[in-house]
C-alpha cells in the first residue's frame, strides 16, 4: 500500500520526528533516604541505626538500589537465666570474667556490646514483555556472626496492570563464630563444653504474592512465604536456670535449639486513599512454624494531611504469639543429652503492642524531613505456676522499648 | 530561575492531580494511579522536563539559553543536538507555510502594542524591522548557531506545546501503560485514553459564551490553542489582531481570533492552530484539509 501525504498534518508528522521521534535523553534519577534510629530498651539495650538507601531509576526503567545500614548496640540484655533471691554470678561467654546479678533482678549480660554492617543491593528491572524482575543480594556481618544471601524474582502484570503477581526465591547463609567456641547444648555451663569455634546455617525461602487494584482509591495486596532453615539456631549466650523446688537456682544449662526450621506465613495489606486525601493502610501478618509458634500481627496507619507540607501519620500495632514448644521457663530437673530448651524470653509465650506516630515535613519537592516516635510495651504470661520465689521475682519478657527515627529523603 | 518551583499533589477522582507553575501558565497533571509516591515521581518528572525547558527556551530569563542567543549581538553560540532537533523541525514548518511561521518575526512586538485603545504603529517603524525577519537568516554550522545582529528568536508558539509532549515521553520511559494526562496552560497532551478504555473529559472554550466550555472526550493525542481574543487593536472600526504576517509586519486580515486543534501531539497541534490562524480568512478551509478536530472563535 502508498501512503499519499498530501496533507500538511502528515507532512508535519514526518517533520516533527527530530524533535520527538526519540524521547530526549531520561537524565537517571536518584532518590536518597537516609534515617537514623534510636532503639532504647527501659534498662537494657540501647541501639544507634544509621541507614542510608540509594535508589537509581534508569532511562530503561530499571531501579538499582543500595542499602547500607550500620547498628551500634550497647547495654545489656537477658542471658537467659530466672531472677534469684540471691546474688548470681556467670562467667562471660570467653570464660575470662564474670559478672553478678544482684537479688531479685533479672541477670543481664552487660558485656553486650556489637556493632554490625549490612550491605544491600538490588536491581529490579522491566523485560520487553512489560513483566519485571528482580535480583538481590546482601551481606551482614557482626564480630561473631556473617550472613549472606541471594534472591531472585518476577513479577507479571495482568488485566492492564491492575493485577501482578510475583514470586521469589532466596537462598541465605550464616555462620556463628560465638565468643569463646560453640557450646554443647542441653549442657552444665560450668563443664564448659565445647563444640568447635563456629557453626553455620542454610535457609531457602519462597514467596509468592498477589496485588490487585480494588478500584482508583484501593489496593488489595496478599503475600505467602515458606522458609526452611537448617544448621545451627542456636543462641550461644543463652542460659536456662535449673531450679530447685523453692524456686533457687542450682546450676545453669546452656540452651539448645532444633537444628531445623520451618516457617510459613501470610500476610494482607489493603491500603485506601481517602476523598478528603488521607490515606489509611491495614495489614495482617499470621506466622507459624514447627517449633509451635503462632504469631498475628495487625498493623493500621493512618496518613493525616495536615496541609501541604505536613503530615502524620499514627500507627497502632499489635503482635501476639504462642510459645515454642521446648520454651522452658526454667528447669525443674537435669536435661537429657540433645534436649531441645531455651529460655529466650523471645521464645516465650507473648503479646506486645506498638504505639507511635510519624511527622512528615516536605521541604520542598525534593526534599522531605520526618520524625517518627513509637513506644512498644511487651508482657509474657509465664509468671504461672512459678515455683516457690519465682512467683514474687520479676519475667524477663517484660519489655519497654521507646523508638525515635530521624530521616531525610532527598531526590535528585 | 523562579523561587515558586513547587509542586502540589492531591488526590481526585481519577488518582491524583499535581499542580505547579510554569512557562507563565498553571499546569496540572492527572495520572490515573492509586499510589501518592508513584504520582508524585511521576509529576516531578513532568514538572522539572517542562522547568528545565523554560529555562532553556525563555526569552525572559537572563540565564536561559535562548536569552543569550538573543543577546549575543551577532556572536557564536552553542547549538544543543535537542535545540538542532527542534530548528530542523521549523525549517519544515517554513517551508510548508512558505515563510508565514517565522519565530525570528517576534521582534515586531518591538512596535506593535495590542489593546484595544492603542494607536497603530508608523509604517516607517514597522518597515525598519523588516531587514531583521527571516528564518533562512539564522546560521547553523554543526554545533554552533549565530543570528545576526538585531535579530531575536521567539519559539513561544512552540515550546509549551513541545514541552507536553517531551514530559509524557520522560513518564512513557518507564510507565508506559499508565494514563497520564499533562496540561501545561491549555496545551495538552494524554498519554493514551484511560483504564478499560474511557476517554479524558477535557473542556474546549466555546466560541459565542466564553464562560462556558464544551467537554471532549480525548482518546489520544493532544490539544493546543493559538491566538488570544483579549489581544487586538481597534482602529477607524477595523480589529487588528495579534498575529502578525513576517513579510508585510502588518497583522494577519481576517484572522480568527483563537483557534484549537486535536492532532497526535501536542506540538502537531500547536503547529497547525498556528498556521490556520496565519491563513487569514483560509484558516477553516485550511484545517477542514488536515481533517483533524478544531474549534475556532472568529
Amino acid at each position: 500500500m502508498q501512503l499519499k501525504s498530501n496533507t500538511i498534518l502528515a507532512q508535519l508528522t514526518v517533520a516533527s520526528l527530530s524533535c520527538l521521534g526519540v524521547s530526549g535523553a531520561f537524565a537517571a534519577e536518584w532518590e536518597l533516604d537516609s534515617a537514623v534510629l534510636l532503639y532504647s530498651e527501659k534498662d537494657r539495650v540501647n541501639a544507634v541505626e544509621p541507614a542510608v538507601n540509594l535508589k537509581r531509576t534508569a532511562e530503561d526503567g530499571s531501579v538499582l538500589g543500595i542499602k547500607l545500614v550500620v547498628d551500634s548496640l550497647t547495654g545489656a540484655s537477658p542471658n537467659g537465666a530466672t531472677a534469684a533471691n540471691q546474688p548470681q554470678t556467670f562467667t562471660t561467654p570467653s570464660g575470662k570474667d564474670t559478672y553478678t546479678t544482684p537479688a531479685g533482678e533479672i541477670p543481664l549480660d552487660d558485656t553486650f556490646k556489637d556493632t554490625r554492617g549490612q550491605l544491600s543491593l538490588s536491581y529490579d528491572a522491566p523485560l520487553s514483555s512489560g513483566n519485571r524482575y528482580t535480583l538481590g543480594a546482601n551481606l551482614s556481618s557482626e564480630y561473631d556472626y556473617a550472613s549472606a544471601s541471594l534472591s531472585g524474582g518476577m513479577t507479571h502484570y495482568f488485566n492492564q496492570k491492575n493485577t501482578a503477581l510475583n514470586w521469589g526465591l532466596s537462598l541465605a547463609f550464616d555462620q556463628a563464630d560465638p565468643v569463646g567456641g560453640v557450646p554443647v547444648g542441653s549442657t552444665d555451663t560450668q563443664l564448659r563444653l565445647r563444640d568447635g569455634q563456629s557453626d553455620t546455617r542454610t535457609s531457602v525461602e519462597a514467596l509468592f504474592g498477589i496485588t490487585q487494584i480494588l478500584d482508583k482509591n484501593s489496593l488489595i495486596q496478599l503475600n505467602f512465604g515458606l522458609a526452611s532453615s537448617s544448621g545451627y539456631h542456636t543462641d550461644p549466650y543463652k542460659l536456662v536456670s535449673l531450679l530447685d523446688a523453692n524456686g533457687d537456682p542450682t546450676a545453669y544449662y546452656y540452651e539448645n535449639r532444633p537444628d531445623s526450621r520451618l516457617r510459613a506465613y501470610l500476610y494482607a495489606n489493603y491500603r485506601r486513599h481517602l476523598s478528603w486525601g488521607d490515606t489509611v493502610e491495614t495489614a495482617y501478618r499470621l506466622a507459624s512454624d514447627d517449633w509451635g509458634i503462632l504469631s498475628h500481627t495487625l498493623d493500621a496507619k493512618y496518613r493525616w494531611n495536615l496541609s501541604e507540607r505536613w503530615a502524620l501519620t499514627p500507627r497502632l500495632r499489635f503482635y501476639q504469639q504462642s510459645a515454642a514448644d521446648f520454651y522452658t521457663h526454667h528447669l525443674n530437673s537435669v536435661p537429657s543429652a540433645g534436649e531441645t530448651l531455651s529460655a529466650d524470653s523471645r521464645l516465650a509465650s507473648l503479646q506486645g503492642i506498638t504505639v507511635g506516630a510519624k511527622l512528615s515535613y516536605q521541604l520542598s519537592s525534593k526534599q522531605e524531613l520526618s520524625l517518627r516516635l513509637e513506644q512498644y510495651e511487651q508482657s509474657a504470661d509465664d509468671s504461672a505456676d512459678q515455683p516457690g520465689v519465682q512467683a514474687q521475682l520479676p519475667q524477663s519478657s517484660d519489655l519497654s522499648a521507646t523508638i525515635v527515627q530521624f530521616g531525610y529523603k532527598l531526590r535528585f | 530561575m523562579s523561587a515558586q518551583r513547587t509542586l502540589a499533589l492531591s488526590p481526585n477522582p481519577i488518582g491524583y492531580r499535581a499542580t505547579f507553575f510554569a512557562m507563565g501558565s498553571d499546569c496540572e497533571v492527572l495520572l490515573q494511579t492509586p499510589d501518592p509516591t508513584l504520582a508524585q515521581t511521576l509529576a516531578m518528572r513532568v514538572a522539572n522536563e517542562v522547568w528545565r525547558l523554560q529555562d532553556t527556551y525563555s526569552r525572559y530569563q537572563p540565564n536561559a539559553w535562548l536569552w543569550q542567543l538573543n543577546h549575543a549581538q551577532g556572536q557564536w553560540c552553542e547549538l544543543s543536538a535537542e535545540t538542532a532537533g527542534l530548528f530542523a523541525f521549523i525549517d519544515q514548518i517554513y517551508q510548508l507555510s512558505e515563510g508565514l511561521f517565522d519565530p525570528t518575526s517576534g521582534i515586531l512586538g518591538q512596535v506593535w502594542r495590542f489593546d484595544p485603545h492603542a494607536a497603530l504603529p508608523k509604517e516607517e517603524a514597522i518597515s525598519a524591522l523588516l531587514p531583521f525577519i527571516g528564518w533562512p537568516k539564522v546560521e547553523r554550522q554543526g554545533h554552533r548557531v549565530r543570528l545576526p545582529k538585531g535579530m531575536a528568536l521567539d519559539l513561544g508558539g512552540l515550546v509549551k506545546e513541545w514541552a507536553a509532549d517531551k514530559a509524557l515521553s520522560r513518564i512513557a520511559a518507564t510507565h508506559e501503560n499508565l494514563p497520564v494526562l499533562i496540561n501545561l496552560g491549555g496545551d495538552l497532551r494524554v498519554s493514551g485514553p484511560m483504564r478499560q478504555d474511557q476517554p479524558w473529559q477535557v473542556g474546549v472554550r466555546q466560541p459565542e459564551t466564553p464562560q462556558a466550555t464544551a467537554l471532549l472526550a480525548l482518546h489520544q493525542g493532544g490539544l493546543a490553542t493559538s491566538g488570544d481574543e483579549h489581544r487586538f487593536i481597534l482602529h477607524q472600526g477595523k480589529r487588528y489582531g495579534h498575529l502578525l504576517n513576517p513579510f508585510t509586519g502588518w497583522p494577519v486580515d481576517q484572522a480568527p481570533r483563537s483557534v484549537t486543534v486535536a492532532a497526535p501531539t501536542c506540538l502537531l497541534a500547536g503547529v497547525l492552530s498556528s498556521l490556520a490562524l496565519l491563513k487569514g480568512e483560509k484558516a477553516a478551509s485550511f484545517l477542514q484539509q488536515q481533517q483533524v478536530l478544531y474549534w475556532m472563535i472568529e
